[in-house]
């Protein structure tokens, strides 16, 4: 009977909002009558009781303070598309100096006939710094292949083509 | 209904591409409805208009994450007027400036001075909330949802996450307990 009862009250809520009065809304729940009138008698004493306008006044100093505020924000603050690009910038500064060092190490494999010869795959695979002088490549790393444990404080600094030397 | 909800979707667009005409209209089209919602929580006009501020400001920083495709702009943002009520309750409870009472007593809103419609608008808004102390907190939230807000029983659903059915069956024993 409740559960009825609820949607019912619901019905007579949507009429009364739509300029019905209570007792044409009454009429169509005969049966349930004296239950809902109570019911809808404290709905429309709640609604008057709640609607209370926003003074006119408010409304356009509220309205002033949240503009106020919008310029506020989109004055002081980069637009979404300046974040995301300044969000690039390490990125892409980081996938340069990976690839300058790639073309150094890459390079630091001499092509010439005396020259000795390390696979770019090993210098690829171990962590090192290279940096060029003017007698040619030079290499600091721990890698085995590159720089022999023997060859004096570990890791090394090798120079290459001399890497013979060392 | 629909072409109504595409104006709206279309509104908040532009006001996320940093239309500010567009929020402005978003903010008339809503700023009855959470200002009495707010009241009727908070009890006192000032306070509703301070709190009434605060809701738009933060839906504003808050606009670029909205999809319109999920939640309802009302609902969304009748999800921020309460959590904003909340906090506010919190806050003047911390402060001790008034008991822990949501809303004014009949004697408060009849020292209300104003504009005589006003007075009396008071007077009916502290019989309603104190009629309403003694309902539970969801009862009071779906009343003040529907009746202040002027929300629809989906759109109540929807910010209080539950189901219609009982939204109604809430809305059903929140007005028989007043009667």
């Amino acid at each position: 009977m409740e559960i009825e009862t609820h949607d019912i009250v619901e019905e007579c809520l949507k009429l009364l909002r739509h300029g019905s009065s209570l007792e044409e809304c009454l009429e169509l729940y005969p049966k349930e009558a004296a239950e809902l009138e109570p019911v809808l008698r404290s709905a429309i004493s709640v609604r008057s009781g709640l609607e209370t306008d926003l003074p006119a006044t408010a409304r356009a100093r509220i309205r002033g303070q949240v503009l106020t505020e919008w310029d506020r924000q989109h004055h002081l603050q980069p637009k979404r598309w300046d974040w995301r690009i300044s969000s690039i910038f390490p990125k892409l500064a980081l996938t340069v100096i990976r690839w300058s060092m790639k073309g150094i190490w890459i390079s630091s494999s001499p092509d010439a006939p005396s020259d000795v010869k390390i696979p770019p795959t090993s210098l690829l695979n171990c962590r090192q710094f290279c940096w060029r002088f003017r007698s040619g490549w030079k290499v600091f790393s721990k890698n085995p292949m590159v720089c022999p444990p023997n060859s004096g404080s570990y890791p090394s600094v090798i120079a290459i083509p001399a890497l013979d030397s060392v | 209904m629909p072409a109504e909800n595409t104006n709206e979707d279309a509104l908040v667009l532009s006001a996320q591409q940093g239309d500010r005409d567009a929020f402005a209209q978003l903010y008339e089209a809503n700023v009855e409805r959470v200002y009495r919602y707010l009241l009727s929580r908070l009890g006192e006009p000032a306070d509703a208009e301070d709190v009434t501020t605060e809701v738009f400001i933060n839906a504003m920083k808050a606009l670029p994450s909205y999809r319109p495709k999920g939640t309802p702009l009302i609902a969304w943002l009748f999800r921020i007027a309460h959590n904003q009520a909340v906090n506010h309750i919190k806050r003047r409870a911390r402060r001790q400036e008034t008991p822990l009472l949501d809303t004014p007593s009949l004697e408060q809103a009849a020292a209300y001075e104003g504009p005589e419609e006003e007075v009396l608008s008071n007077i009916r808004l502290g019989e309603v909330a104190q009629a309403m102390q003694d309902l539970t907190d969801l009862q009071q939230q779906v009343l003040n949802l529907r009746f202040a807000a002027d929300l629809s029983i989906a759109e109540v659903a929807t910010v209080m996450s539950r189901k219609e059915g009982a939204v109604k069956f809430l809305q059903f024993s929140a007005l028989r307990a007043l009667r």
